[in-house]
């Protein structure tokens, strides 16, 4: 049983989140301290600037962003070519993604960019999957999408991890994404 | 039994910590602390319910037919307890090909599905999802999403259940091609459920309900026997009005062949249907004065049982029932 201490590592000031998250924030200093690997792992975070805009108020629920490499096959090829990509993990968990789709898959998708902002002052949602149990899905997502093209995916490796704090708009019984504009009801997001 | 004591690193003072608490903050320094159990964190159900409006649950719930009825109108109330049961949440991915070698080029042939269930954290929690339908608890814990954490309330109110310390986590590869993975995160979720106690002339019975949406989870009573002998008895006259015209065709076959065999046959009829209607009836009988049964009732399961004996009840009855008869009062004869 470890004991660590809840304070920012740079400023000494209180971090801020919620009982059931593995990552807290300093907002002063900008940045997201990890402790799901067991010891405190800092990481600067952005903030997204929304694409579409609404009256709701808004809420930054945060994701990874994984800079990966992997090597892809076709059937009929010798040697492997190389590939470079990003993938968007979700930093919360998503409910019954089977019917409401993972959001990050719907990211990785539509080639959604960073585009950043200045970070507004917004309530957060919590964010309760570390980035050792995030750090699975960008493998996932490459077999995935390389069996699109017929290609199967080895040697998969993550270059650089980056924290994204992402706008959602918060209506009566759902959330809005910011982004895409796909809404996810509040049963689904946990 | 293991006792550890968390103290503050700073000022030295004890750390207020809560079963399921993962961030605490010095009561005298105000420093905050992560508590790394080495496990996931804990995610407590808040109660909406309280012991009030649980009690009031409870009685809406003995109104149900299968109990005795006049159970509820005799009960008193003894005490209301608020337990959190643990429960873990697995959640994982799984990703493979969903078809054979050949056609693996197809591109929908390789899916990615998440799904998620709930195992149980120690022996109480895998005896409620024996006996409950896990719905109830699946849906208690999809309503009460976004709930914060309130150890205060944990600690003041509730009686909370330890959990087994290793959670679960799987990783499986099948075949080479086919992979089969689940996430070893997961989450301890703690449902807090009422007990409600109450006592029936002398017996107590113990109700549970859910303090996150008032469903009843389990309600214990007197079985309702009157109501199974009447449903047996309109069955019987039923069954003798069906049969009715059969048994006066063979009658009437029998009086063609042999004209002095009628009253013998119809007095053997008799006899046999008086000897069939006891034996259906007498263990009904029995159990109705003899014994008293207790049910469980949740959802659509109903187990019963029988938890007293009443000493000499068929005795008294049959002396109760001779005095009656005769005119003798009932005061002097009992002590």
């Amino acid at each position: 049983m470890k004991l660590l201490s809840l304070k920012c590592p740079r400023c000494r000031a209180d971090l801020e989140g919620e009982n059931n998250s593995w990552i807290f924030f300093c907002r002063s200093c900008r940045i997201g301290v990890d402790l799901s690997r067991g010891h405190e792992q800092e990481f600067a975070y952005e903030c997204m600037a929304p694409v579409i805009q609404r009256s709701e108020t808004a809420r930054y629920f945060v994701f990874w962003l994984f800079h990966t490499r992997y090597h892809a096959l076709a059937e009929k090829e010798q040697t492997p070519s190389e590939v470079c990509g990003h993938f968007w993990v979700p930093a919360f968990f998503i409910k019954n993604i089977s019917y409401f789709g993972d959001i990050g898959l719907y990211y990785n998708n539509r080639n959604v960019t960073l585009q950043t902002e200045r970070c507004r002052k917004l309530t957060l949602f919590p964010a309760d999957r570390g980035e050792a149990h995030a750090a699975i899905y960008p493998e996932v997502y490459a077999v995935k999408m390389e069996a699109a093209r017929r290609r199967r995916v080895t040697d998969t490796a993550i270059l650089s991890t980056r924290m994204v704090w992402v706008p959602f708009y918060e209506t009566e019984n759902e959330f809005v994404d910011s982004i895409l504009g796909w809404s996810y009801p509040f049963g689904a997001m946990v | 039994m293991t006792v550890t004591l968390i103290n503050c690193v700073h000022c030295g003072g004890p750390l207020p910590v809560a079963v399921g608490q993962c961030i605490c903050r010095c009561a005298y320094c105000r420093n905050p602390y992560f508590l790394d159990q080495g496990r996931p964190p804990a995610v407590v159900l808040a109660s909406e319910l309280n012991a009030d409006r649980a009690r009031t649950a409870v009685l809406a719930a003995l109104q149900d037919p299968r109990i005795e009825p006049g159970f509820r109108k005799r009960t008193f109330f003894e005490r209301a307890t608020l337990f959190y049961i643990p429960f873990n949440e697995v959640r994982g991915i799984k990703a493979g090909w969903g078809t054979a070698e050949p056609e693996r080029g197809n591109r929908d042939s390789f899916s990615v599905v998440s799904f998620e269930y709930i195992e149980p954290a120690n022996d109480l929690s895998a005896l409620y999802l024996d006996v409950l339908d896990r719905n109830i608890v699946e849906a208690a814990m999809l309503k009460a999403r976004q709930v914060p954490f309130r150890p205060v309330e944990m600690r003041r109110q509730g009686v909370v259940l330890p959990a087994t310390p290793n959670p679960f986590s799987n990783y499986t590869k099948e075949v080479p091609d086919i992979r089969d993975t689940v996430e070893s995160h997961l989450r301890l979720v703690y449902l807090p459920v009422w007990e409600i106690a109450y006592s029936y002339r002398g017996m107590m019975f113990h109700s549970y309900c859910s303090a996150v949406d008032g469903t009843m989870i389990q309600v214990n009573g007197l079985r309702n026997h009157r109501r199974k002998l009447l449903l047996s008895l309109l069955g019987s006259f039923s069954l003798a009005l069906l049969l009715g015209r059969p048994i006066r065709f063979a009658i009437d076959l029998a009086g063609r062949v042999r004209p002095g065999l009628i009253p013998l046959l119809t007095a053997g009829l008799l006899f046999a249907c008086a000897a069939l209607a006891w034996a259906l009836l007498f263990p009904y009988l029995w159990r109705l004065f003899a014994f008293r049964e207790e049910i469980s009732i949740s959802g659509n399961y109903t187990s019963s049982h029988t938890i007293s004996y009443r000493e000499g009840a068929l005795m008294k009855f049959s002396r109760r029932l001779v005095r009656k008869l005769t005119g003798e009062s009932l005061e002097e004869s009992d002590p």
